[in-house]
């Protein structure tokens, strides 16, 4: 299957379908002061925290920089499929809302921060802010979570499965707190747009996905940022004639490898 | 590409086992009661189902011998697998793979942590799954997935695919919730917790009770199962999943994606839904959705009388651990040819009028049951079961 379109936001700034900028800052997302106005492309949403906000404009970016090509019909792109990894999930909101008890009482946390308080709530927020029907999943697996949704997503696209799914990961704890696992690196959020081979032609294919998991080996441990990063890297420009392997580990085990190839 | 289910363990507010959890509701009892692991002065409700105490869970577990679990959601998880083994072996494996869904996770965890200013270093989420690698010798892939209330049929949903992919003979699904005052108090916020204990379909329904539990299916590619003289207790035949994009809490009145999720599984079964033999609701007993749940039901099977089954009057709503128990309780009756019923379930609503199992169990010849899901984000998700006989 081919990587048709990729978005990354990342403490550097944002790029779409082109190398993504050197992360050469620490902490939150750099500003991006030409997103799309969520106003215009969720008219409907109630006041979304960041992490949703920043998934919907970044997928909304993704989506267009694919339709500048693409000859489907919305009609098909409504059944794009939505799988994205994540370790830190939903804590931001959790925060709030724990907050929001101890300051207001046991019985008045608040209903509209309780919501977000799961790792899907905000990429239920792209599908309805998209007109997205296709499945809706995350994936959790240490501080590679998001490469290994793209082995996934790669998986159900390369198998028939899925129409075209857009995928990778998001970090965004927020509140300054470390963004992954310990490590000093920055909030994140990367998405790949994957669909079968012959929808794309031009564009880099993903091979040999695979994830596993072997405790004992815990010779070394990738962020989050650095496996998705690489990805976007491998996906923005060739490199010579070979594949490109990008592999991640966890410091739990967990293990994830893919191929890109142009 | 059909799965075979070859063991099948829980934990639930029935106690230790599926076995007893089955049988208590087939005669119509409910594992609700008021909440006593934590405070529930100024909320709304005061009742939940809640699983065996934390002592339990361990002696439960001890026979896996495993260094005690740091969380109570992978305490259940272990207790469920113990049940599920019962003596069977799992040597270590390359080939077995473990995909757990719960919403969660060890939340009590990252609560304790956030509540004295500690900032999480680790994957808190991932530990139940990982929990039951360790104890299974499990390297094949070992993740968790998130999908609100349908998080274990999208964990079932993924196994399918490890083993269809041929990376995987097994795969460990599991579906594990704790009850937390977080989550009680978040279901408080948005009104939807019933003062009485939950009755799904019921006209004097007044929302959902919250539970807690796990489930753990062993799952293998039938040639793998036969091969080692495995017999199917069932065969997961279809999966099939959908978003409402209607909502972030309440589904979409008209059903369209659960219809779509049921259609999916129906056709990847190769199943026609006049052949279903019963249907397995997500059934929470709001109204929102037991009214779009009817709705489906009267569509899919064009009016047809197929029994409708539900646990959660039984068991309570046990979130990221529901559909996991869903299945199993459903595959468990449907090797006994018995139909569980609707527990709490006494008068049905009008609005949302399906043809329920009342009262208790009763006996039903039928092999085909179809599973469904839903959550917030409006995510549903359906799956086919097939009983050999």
């Amino acid at each position: 299957m081919v990587v048709s379109a990729f978005a990354v936001w990342g403490p550097s700034g944002v790029s779409v379908n082109a190398p993504p900028m050197r992360q050469s800052s620490l902490g939150l997302l750099a500003p991006w002061p030409d997103a799309p106005a969520l106003a215009v492309i969720h008219p409907s949403a109630r006041r979304p925290p960041r992490q949703a906000a920043v998934l919907v404009q970044l997928a909304h970016a993704l989506l267009g920089a694919r339709r500048k090509t693409e000859t489907h019909s919305p009609s098909e792109w409504a059944e794009t499929d939505l799988l994205l990894g994540t370790v830190k999930g939903s804590e931001a909101a959790d925060r709030d809302f724990l907050q929001s008890v101890q300051e207001r009482g046991n019985g008045f946390g608040s209903p509209s921060t309780f919501v977000y308080t799961l790792s899907t709530a905000a990429p239920a927020e792209v599908a309805l802010a998209l007109g997205l029907h296709g499945s809706l999943a995350t994936l959790t697996a240490g501080s590679i979570s998001g490469l290994s949704a793209v082995v996934r997503a790669a998986k159900h696209v390369g198998q028939g499965r899925s129409r075209a799914c857009i995928t990778g990961g998001v970090e965004l704890p927020g509140r300054g707190q470390p963004t992954v696992l310990g490590d000093s690196e920055g909030e994140i959020a990367a998405l790949f747009l994957l669909e079968p081979s012959a929808e794309a032609s031009g564009r880099p294919t993903i091979s040999d996905a695979e994830l596993g998991f072997d405790p004992e080996a815990l010779d070394r441990s990738d962020s989050p940022t650095a496996t998705l990063l690489a990805l976007a890297s491998a996906c923005a420009e060739p490199r010579g004639i070979g594949p490109v392997e990008i592999a991640g580990r966890s410091r739990e085990g967990h293990w994830a490898r893919l191929s890109v190839r142009w | 590409m059909s799965a075979a289910i070859t063991s099948l363990g829980a934990v639930t507010g029935f106690g230790l086992g599926l076995e007893p959890a089955v049988a208590a509701l087939l005669e119509g009892r409910s594992a609700i009661r008021p909440v006593t692991r934590f405070s529930t002065d100024g909320l709304c409700s005061s009742l939940g189902s809640e699983a065996p105490t934390d002592a339990a869970l361990l002696a439960a577990a001890a026979e896996l011998q495993q260094p005690p679990a740091p969380d109570r959601a992978s305490r259940l998880l272990l207790a469920a697998l113990a049940d599920a083994l019962r003596g069977r072996i799992l040597e270590p494996n390359p080939r077995r793979a473990v995909v757990v869904g719960t919403t969660k996770g060890p939340l009590e965890r990252a609560v304790a942590d956030w509540e004295c200013g500690v900032a999480q270093t680790e994957d808190l989420l991932g530990g139940p799954a990982r929990v039951l690698a360790a104890a299974t010798g499990s390297r094949g892939p070992v993740f968790t997935t998130g999908a609100a209330c349908a998080s274990s049929a999208v964990a079932l949903g993924e196994a399918l695919t490890l083993l269809e992919d041929g990376c995987c003979d097994e795969v460990l699904v599991g579906g594990t919730e704790a009850l937390h005052s977080f989550i009680y108090q978040g279901f408080h916020a948005l009104k939807a917790l019933a003062q009485a204990p939950a009755a799904p379909f019921d006209a004097g329904r007044t929302g959902l009770t919250l539970g807690e539990g796990a489930a753990v299916l062993v799952v293998e590619s039938l040639p793998h199962a036969q091969s080692r003289g495995r017999r199917p207790l069932a065969l997961v035949e279809g999966f099939g999943t959908a978003v409402d994009g209607f909502d972030q809490t309440a589904p979409d009145p008209s059903g369209a994606g659960l219809l779509a999720a049921c259609r999916i599984a129906l056709a990847r079964a190769g199943v026609k839904a006049h052949e279903i033999d019963r249907y397995h609701a997500h059934g929470t007993a709001t109204v929102q959705n037991d009214r779009m749940e009817a709705l489906v039901h009267a569509t899919l099977f064009a009016n047809a009388p197929v029994p409708v089954c539900a646990i959660k009057g039984a068991l309570g709503h046990t979130l990221g651990a529901a559909a996991a128990l869903d299945i199993a309780v459903c595959a468990q009756t449907l090797c006994q040819q018995i139909l569980p019923p609707i527990v709490n379930l006494r008068h049905l609503d009008p609005s949302a009028p399906v043809p329920a199992v009342l009262g208790i169990g009763r006996p039903s010849p039928g092999r085909l049951a179809l599973i469904a899901n839903a959550g917030f984000g409006g995510i549903n998700t359906a799956v086919v079961l097939r009983w050999l006989g």
